[in-house]
């Protein structure tokens, strides 16, 4: 068979590669401001463990609710002459840690569960998603006072609780992202490929998805910080004397018209590190998204 | 006459929407080296025909018959074993190369990961051997392209890179579906002469789905009509297009536009009256007899798809599936 189409000239769209994805990447202010706030958190956590300026838990009624800058202390003294600072230091520990670990147990349920939801569809699909219904209906507090009356309240429990009170929201959000690129041609080109769908979902679907998810977990890191709070605040958090933001909020309220300071430094802290990690999110989300990077 | 086993073999093959035929009783025989074209308008099964090969089939579709490949019945095998063949002996090249690449994933990695699946090669052997594949699609500057992301790339790289994978572990059978319809007219006939030439050297077979009649006459040497679910004509090219037996070919090949210098344009186009039915709405006996200037009382029967005696060339033979085929030209057929 002969062929009329003679054609050997280049595709006039073959253009060379201008520009490698690496060189065109900007790294965006959310990034930048994000990384040095959770930085900063972070480095405050790991300085607490070598140094912190007075002892953290060390009690002096004598210096009790001192105002900031007095004798050393940087932000004043609590209503046992606890040093603020020190304690503000070595809660962010405690933040952080339950912050990681709560959303570790959400992200490493939830998103194989919302995966399976969406690659297996029918059934299984729906059991997955209103047993995520029922998960989601029970409120947080509660599973926490639960887990607190059978384990014994401490960060453990808070961080069990909060984790599991996620896991619906990382299955939801992974399921619905999921269900979008499941439905793409490319999705069917990897699995004419030859492999099977757990591996198609863990090399091609997540790393599409990985967006929506990073920002969902930098979100709920943020109201882990919050809950982590809330849940001192009611007692069912870290326990004293462990050290926690919290708890510190909790207990300058009774202080609140006498020292407002007491109050004021937890409540930053809180406030800037779910700041942080929001911009942190916002900041990976448009420096991994190689489109994102193209546009700006 | 050609005795090698065939690449493949699909007999009977039907698959159902719900209760509604998409694809009834669908036969036909991919020879080795054979590049055979599957022909038809939008909604006459050519997709399903192709993923119920590939096993692709969207969830709630279910292929009955029979898909033969290399001794073993496709659509008996577990999800497993489909795998084992799917990317290595069987592969496909998809419609739409804007969508069939994985946006975040590297070039190079794309091409790399069929080879690892299939090859246990290392990483580096693996990259080595995307970039020599890379080069054989002739994408220019195959090494830059290797960390290119999809989207740096325009419809016409691509698909060659689509193509590239396709053909990573030198497959038995290539399924192209409409490869070249997303892209400008002068890329669509590169693509295919590339695709073409590349099938040749690694001794693969090419089952290319098309709407396009000069991308079948141009590429394959066998062609399989289809129509409302059937293939209603098949047989070599040249003989098929130069004397069609049936009304439904026929119609399509006069619908082709002819321009030809010197010659005057001619004020309409040749059409088929009526439209492609919906799913479901296909009349019962033959399908294309409220459509068909021929039809008798007779379509009111199914047809079968029938050997045209003293018709075989090159071991195809000419069928077809029609009660009162045309005969124009071809002396030698004879009413069956």
């Amino acid at each position: 068979m002969s062929t009329t189409l003679a054609f050997d000239q280049e595709d006039p769209t073959d253009a060379p590669v201008t520009n490698t994805p690496h060189e065109r990447r900007q790294i965006g202010a959310n990034l930048i401001i994000g990384a040095t706030i959770v930085t900063a958190i972070i480095a405050a956590a790991l300085v607490s463990f070598v140094w912190t300026p007075f002892d953290p838990t060390n009690i002096e009624i004598s210096d009790r609710l001192q105002g900031v800058g007095w004798e050393g202390h940087v932000l004043g003294t609590d209503h046992f002459g606890r040093d603020v600072l020190s304690q503000l230091m070595v809660g962010a520990r405690n933040t952080l840690f339950i912050g990681i670990l709560a959303v570790g147990i959400a992200l490493v349920i939830g998103v194989p569960l919302g995966g399976l939801a969406a690659a297996r569809r029918g059934w299984l699909e729906e059991s997955v998603m209103r047993l995520s219904d029922v998960m989601y209906a029970f409120p947080a507090i509660l599973l926490a006072i639960l887990l607190s009356a059978a384990r014994g309240p401490g960060t453990s429990s808070a961080m069990i609780a909060i984790g599991v009170a996620y896991i619906p929201i990382v299955a939801r959000v992974t399921r619905g992202a999921a269900l979008t690129v499941f439905q793409t041609d490319y999705i069917t080109a990897a699995h004419s490929y030859g492999r099977g769908k757990t591996y198609v979902f863990v090399r091609h679907v997540v790393p599409n998805i990985s967006s929506v998810l990073i920002v969902q977990a930098t979100v709920l890191f943020a109201l882990a910080i919050l809950a982590e709070a809330a849940l001192s605040y009611l007692g069912l958090g870290a326990q004293p004397p462990t050290p926690s933001w919290g708890r510190s909020l909790f207990e300058a309220q009774t202080f609140f018209r006498l020292r407002p300071a007491l109050a004021f430094f937890p409540g930053l802290a809180i406030a800037i590190s779910v700041i942080g990690i929001n911009l942190l999110g916002d900041g990976i989300r448009d420096y991994l998204d190689p489109k994102l990077a193209e546009k700006s | 006459m050609d005795t090698a086993e065939p690449v493949l073999q699909v007999t009977d093959l039907s698959v159902s929407v719900g209760s509604t035929p998409a694809l009834s009783n669908v036969s036909f025989i991919i020879r080795p080296g054979a590049r055979v074209g599957l022909i038809g308008e939008s909604g006459s099964g050519k997709t399903l025909t192709a993923l119920s090969i590939m096993g692709l089939l969207p969830d709630g579709l279910f292929a009955s018959g029979s898909v033969v490949h290399d001794n073993r019945e496709l659509l008996d095998l577990t999800e497993d074993q489909l795998c084992e063949i799917r990317g290595d002996r069987i592969t496909m090249v998809f419609q739409e190369p804007m969508t069939a690449l994985n946006p975040v994933m590297r070039i190079g990695d794309q091409v790399a990961e069929v080879l690892r699946i299939h090859r246990s090669l290392s990483r580096a052997e693996a990259s080595d051997r995307a970039l020599e594949l890379l080069a054989q699609v002739r994408l220019r500057d195959p090494l830059a392209r290797m960390k290119a992301y999809p989207h740096q790339l325009s419809g016409g790289q691509r698909q060659r890179v689509v193509i590239a994978i396709a053909l990573a572990c030198d497959p038995a059978l290539i399924i192209a579906d409409e490869p070249t319809t997303a892209l400008d007219v002068t890329v669509q006939a590169q693509i295919l002469v590339l695709l073409r030439d590349l099938v040749e050297d690694h001794n693969s077979s090419l089952l290319l789905i098309t709407h396009d009649l000069a991308v079948v006459a141009n590429v394959c040497e066998e062609v399989l009509v289809m129509y409302g679910g059937r293939i209603i004509e098949s047989g070599p090219t040249t003989q098929v297009f130069d004397s069609p037996h049936h009304p439904y070919t026929s119609g399509l090949l006069a619908a082709v536009p002819e321009i030809e210098p010197g010659q005057e344009r001619r004020e309409r186009l040749d059409t088929i009256r009526g439209s492609v039915p919906g799913l479901g709405q296909f009349p019962s006996g033959c399908v294309f007899r409220n459509r068909c200037d021929r039809a008798t009382d007779d379509c009111l029967d199914d047809p079968n798809l029938v050997a045209i005696d003293g018709s075989e060339q090159d071991g195809a033979t000419r069928m077809v599936a029609c009660f009162h085929p045309i005969h124009a030209q071809s002396t030698e057929a004879s009413p069956r």
